[in-house]
């Protein structure tokens, strides 16, 4: 199924807004100090709030999009190789973007305390 | 019809000013940011026991037992990563913020008009143009300042 390639670059718009709120404020848990952010106690206590929760996944999910749209058009703009590259590249992203949104939704479903 | 070869674009043609570089930047650090979000989502997940072992020691076998280990001097090289990776968000979010404006908004661009002969194309708003591009430099700088207090702070005794 082909999509139009501005209907890609709208919601590639569209997730970057969304990122640099879901983004920031997973950049604002880094401060005062990232050392003391990544300790043990700092996790379990941002992992146990359902809300910070829902933010990692609507990362998960506008960051692969967003990632996998800009490497196909990275990978499309730098290299010229016809149909069966363009189809080569849509599969390629499809999968990564995939495997991120299986990893990364699998994980945080099984520790959000709801 | 006549086949047209089309030509990859030639990198060094590119260092010509501020709005080559914004370019390139975008698309480095785009690159390099799909790459880190693959890894980063599986590392923090096996982290986590992709949430099935949600344990202390399998938080520290993995984060600071493989990816925090390695030190150059007092610093850690996954330190000094997340410090690079946040350098290149920053670039990354301050220009496409600018873009996103320029490109589906057209804020700071000027209204379409028709095409005269000889073909006086009005050139985008160079004011507008200006101070969305120093607005990035300048986020970007106070970002790696509060960056650099936030992963060194502690080491250079601030």
């Amino acid at each position: 199924m082909m999509v139009a390639k501005s209907t890609l670059m709208k919601w590639h718009y569209i997730t970057g807004l969304i990122m640099i709120v879901v983004v920031g404020i997973h950049i604002a848990y880094r401060w005062p100090s990232y050392d003391a952010s990544v300790s043990w106690p700092a996790v379990e206590s941002q992992i146990g709030m359902a809300w910070y929760d829902i933010v990692l996944l609507i990362i998960i999910y506008a960051a692969s999009y967003h990632a996998m749209n800009g490497l196909r058009t990275i990978m499309l703009e730098l290299f010229h190789g016809g149909k069966a590259f363009t189809t080569f590249v849509d599969v390629l992203v499809i999968a990564l973007g995939l495997l991120v949104v299986i990893v990364g939704t699998y994980t945080v479903v099984s520790i959000i305390p709801l | 019809m006549q086949k047209s070869k089309r030509i990859s674009p030639r990198w060094g043609l590119w260092l010509r000013g501020l709005d080559e570089w914004l370019v390139i930047f975008q698309k480095v650090s785009g690159l390099a940011l799909a790459l880190y979000l693959i890894g980063h989502v599986l590392a923090v997940s096996a982290a986590l026991g992709f949430g099935h072992n949600v344990t202390q020691q399998q938080w520290n076998a993995i984060i600071f037992g493989v990816l925090e280990k390695p030190h150059i001097g007092p610093v850690s090289v996954g330190a000094l990563l997340e410090y690079l990776v946040g350098v290149l968000l920053v670039i990354h979010g301050a220009n496409g913020f600018r873009l996103i404006l320029m490109q589906w908004f057209g804020i700071g661009l000027p209204k379409p008009s028709r095409h005269t002969f000889p073909r006086a194309t009005p050139s985008p708003s160079a004011a507008a143009q200006r101070a969305y591009k120093y607005a990035v430099v300048i986020v970007t700088i106070v970002f790696i300042i509060l960056a650099t207090y936030d992963v060194f702070g502690a080491l250079l005794g601030w």
